[in-house]
């Protein structure tokens, strides 16, 4: 935002708040003027007491009569023609403060002379400098009772509003600053709160106090509430330097001490004469550091913040400026200080942007603790992942060195035997012997349970690859065309290893017996997934051939045993195996459940 | 009639050599021009007769086949190794093609396919099974990889799908499906990535000489 948007924003915003403070001021300043007669007083200073004195005939009406006071300080005793109409019991304050309430008196007409009528006010201990009768009426009750209403509103109803909101505040901050007592702000906000409700809350309480306590109780209550003000705004603004917290602290204490030493040893007379300039002085020196800090702080970045604390602190000024003019006695205590008026708009802001910061402290710790648990969460998974990769691995690698100890054995031991024994066959004729062919059953049955252990090959289609390379040799040997069909077989199914050498076996069992009896010319080796009519899902192995067909049904022949080792190994691995007749061929189907 | 290709036999079981080398003789264009028992024997008959191809035993009773493979393929780089194992095992047959065999052959195979396996590899077959496919794609370089300081294979990509194929448990003619090449042509790929690591393992012996200060000058230096 530029520097002249910001101006023009600033201006607005000053223009609302004066607008707001005219608007009241016109509140005070609506007087009857149509609805009565204004009334002239006769004031009379007897020693400590004053006396306000005044005549009146009796109007032609004969409505029921009232005197109505727009302020009055300080308690008071009302007569009319010699006999007390009504008696106020308010601590008589300083004027200017806020002391002065509106009366409302009937005139009973009981009382009333046709000739003519003498109204009095007393006010007892009260000399006539330190109290103040503001404009008076008197008319028909009727008509002045709604200007009493309307002023009673607004000097005592909205007023103990204001101080119930308010004291409610401070309490909400004060448990929060004694959940968190590191987060100062929080206490600051209570005191300022407190100090303020207080401060707004002594003139209008009948509390039996000599005045001189209450003059210094007010100047007490203000100055803490001027500090807290100004300390809270600061922290709200910046973090504050232990220095500045030392020196203020010092301050608020020398200053509270002064005032309370002051009004034990200052006569009640000198002491009302200095207040005023005691005001005067915590009004400025308030003002000038709440305006300079926050001018310092917020006026050279703009964002909402800025522009509502800007805008508080504004309203501070114009009030301070209103309170100033009345001290300096530039305008008449009708209607008291308008701090308790001018001081709820910051305290809201105040109370919103603390609230703001409390919300958002709150939400990010949360996300904080969440987004800790994901990465908990997480870590977790991928530790526990690495520990199984890691155990399989150190599984594949104990297994890996196992076989390949075996092959060197194997290649030297018992494969190097059958070897060398299935030569000395074929070089001796014997090539084709049932013996042979038993040695070479033996040496195929050894490679596939190697096959079958290497931990690296899980997938079906690469454990089934030296299978197949074996079975293209026979065949092309026995001039066989062979189709090994995978291609439904996704590249990574895998099936248990327990099954894995079982179907081996079987495939090639199946396989071999086709090369070697069936006399076909071709050979096709299928496996894919299917569902059976329940929906279990199966692999489904297909060896056909087209061959001369079997002679009789595999149940004729009970005895053959590698039809009944090839039944007995798909019992082993819960699966079927059936014999088809085909045109020309035979097919053997094994089915294996799939878990 | 065409020269028919000479064959040699290097073999320690008696009855297993004589197999084989009735195998041989039995094709009508191969020829067999010996049979060896051991490593000296095969030295002065491959010294001999120059072979154009080998059939060799790894376990040999005075010494080790591969270590024969790289001393005679120095001799002879054009000559044809084939190494004859009982289960075509990796650790046998990346032994052999690291060596510099072409080949591999299983110890049982029939006359047929001892004759057939010799003409394959003649043509520029070479076999490969998915464990040695894993074995060399775990050990060979790909071109994206952060170079080592020691001199390693590099495979091409296309190498290098042939290889993860062959691992998926492919065959070749599959393999040329896939990849929409012939069947040749993936034998040719194979063939290129056995002699890619001859090659590499012999720079990485002689680096490993090196190494060792067992060879200071490369350029007249030759491994054994």
């Amino acid at each position: 935002m530029s520097w002249s948007a910001r101006g023009l924003s600033l201006l607005l915003l000053n223009a609302f708040v004066t607008a707001v403070l005219v608007v009241i001021a016109l509140l005070h300043r609506a007087g009857p003027s149509d609805d009565g007669v204004r009334v002239h007083w006769l004031v009379q200073s007897q020693g400590e007491s004053t006396r306000y004195q005044s005549h009146f005939k009796l109007p032609a009406s004969t409505a029921t009569q009232a005197l109505y006071i727009e302020s009055l300080s300080g308690a008071a005793t009302i007569y009319l023609n010699g006999t007390v109409l009504a008696q106020r019991h308010i601590p008589a304050v300083v004027p200017a403060l806020g002391g002065s309430q509106p009366m409302l008196v009937p005139l009973p007409s009981a009382l009333l002379h046709t000739t003519g009528n003498e109204l009095a006010i007393e006010q007892a201990g009260a000399p006539s400098t330190s109290t103040f009768i503001g404009a008076s009426y008197l008319g028909d009750e009727a008509l002045l009772a709604p200007h009493y209403a309307q002023r009673h509103f607004l000097k005592h109803t909205l007023l103990i509003a204001l101080i119930i909101a308010t004291l409610v505040l401070a309490g909400v901050s004060f448990a929060l600053w004694l959940r968190r007592r590191h987060e100062k702000i929080y206490a600051w906000h209570a005191l300022t709160c407190v100090a303020g409700s207080a401060y707004c809350a002594l003139p209008i309480s009948p509390l039996p106090l000599p005045s001189i306590w209450l003059d210094a109780l007010l100047l007490l209550f203000f100055l803490w509430f001027v500090v807290g003000a100004a300390w809270l705004g600061i922290c709200l603004a910046s973090k504050p330097q232990p220095k500045t917290w030392q020196r203020t602290t010092y301050a608020v204490f020398s200053s509270s001490a002064l005032i309370v030493i002051a009004s034990l040893f200052c006569t009640p007379q000198d002491f009302r004469d200095a207040v005023p300039w005691a005001y005067m002085g915590i009004i400025a020196i308030g003002t000038y550091t709440t305006a300079t800090v926050f001018w310092r702080q917020y006026f050279t970045r703009w964002d909402n913040t800025a522009f509502w604390m800007l805008g508080a602190v504004m309203c501070i000024c114009m009030v301070s400026l209103h309170d100033g003019a009345l001290l300096l006695g530039l305008i008449a205590p009708d209607d008291g200080f308008w701090l308790a008026y001018g001081a709820p708009p910051p305290v809201v802001v105040f109370t919103a942007l603390l609230l703001r910061n409390f919300v958002n402290a709150l939400t990010e710790s949360e996300s904080l603790s969440r987004e800790l648990e994901q990465r908990v969460a997480a870590r977790e998974a991928q530790i526990a992942s690495n520990y199984q990769a890691l155990q399989r691995a150190e599984s594949d690698r104990v297994v890996s060195a196992e076989r390949e100890r075996l092959f060197g054995d194997l290649h030297d031991g018992l494969g190097g035997t059958l070897i060398a024994t299935l030569s000395r066959l074929s070089n001796e004729g014997a090539g084709d012997s049932a013996v042979a062919l038993g040695v070479q059953t033996a040496l195929e049955d050894l490679r596939l349970t190697l096959d079958s252990l290497n931990p690296e090959e899980r997938s079906l289609r690469a454990v089934l690859a030296p299978l197949r390379e074996r079975l293209a040799n026979v065949c092309a040997d026995a001039e066989i065309a062979l189709v090994f069909s995978l291609n439904s077989l996704d590249d990574d199914f895998e099936l248990p290893k327990s099954q894995t050498l079982h179907l081996l076996r079987i495939v090639q069992e199946a396989a071999m017996n086709a090369v070697r009896h069936a006399q076909g010319s071709s050979l096709r080796i299928t496996l894919h997934r299917i569902a059976n009519d329940e929906g279990v899902k199966q692999l489904e192995v297909l060896i056909d051939d087209n061959g001369r067909g079997m002679p009789t049904s595999a149940d004729a022949r009970p005895g053959h045993y590698g039809l009944a080792n090839l039944h007995r190994r798909a019992m082993q691995i819960g699966g079927g195996i059936e014999w088809l007749s085909l045109q020309p061929g035979t097919r053997v189907r094994l089915t294996l459940p799939l878990v | 009639m065409e020269t028919r290709n000479r064959v040699l036999v290097v073999e320690d079981e008696a009855q297993t050599r004589e197999r084989l080398a009735r195998a041989v003789s039995a094709d009508a264009n191969l020829e067999l021009c010996g049979t060896a028992a051991n490593c000296a024997e095969a030295r002065v008959l491959f010294a001999e007769q120059r072979p154009q191809a080998v059939l060799i035993d790894l376990g040999l009773p005075d010494g080790n086949g591969a270590a024969l493979i790289r001393e005679l393929i120095a001799v002879a780089p054009e000559t044809l190794f084939m190494v004859i194992t009982v289960f075509g095992d990796e650790t046998h047959v990346v032994e052999a093609i690291k060596a510099g065999a072409s080949s591999y052959l299983l110890k049982d195979a029939s006359a047929l396919r001892v004759a057939r396996a010799i003409h394959e590899m003649f043509e520029g077959g070479s076999p490969i099974s998915p464990a040695v496919a894993r074995h060399l794609l775990q050990r060979m370089q790909v071109p994206s990889e952060p170079k080592r300081a020691e001199p390693a294979a590099q495979l091409s990509a296309r190498e290098r799908d042939v290889l993860l194929l062959v691992a998926k448990g492919y065959a070749y003619l599959e393999i040329s499906e896939a990849l929409d090449v012939s069947v040749n042509t993936v034998g040719s790929h194979v063939k290129q990535i056995y002699r890619k690591l001859a090659v590499s393992s012999r720079g990485e012996a002689v680096y490993e000489a090196v190494q060792q200060g067992l060879i200071s000058d490369l350029s007249s230096g030759r491994p054994h």
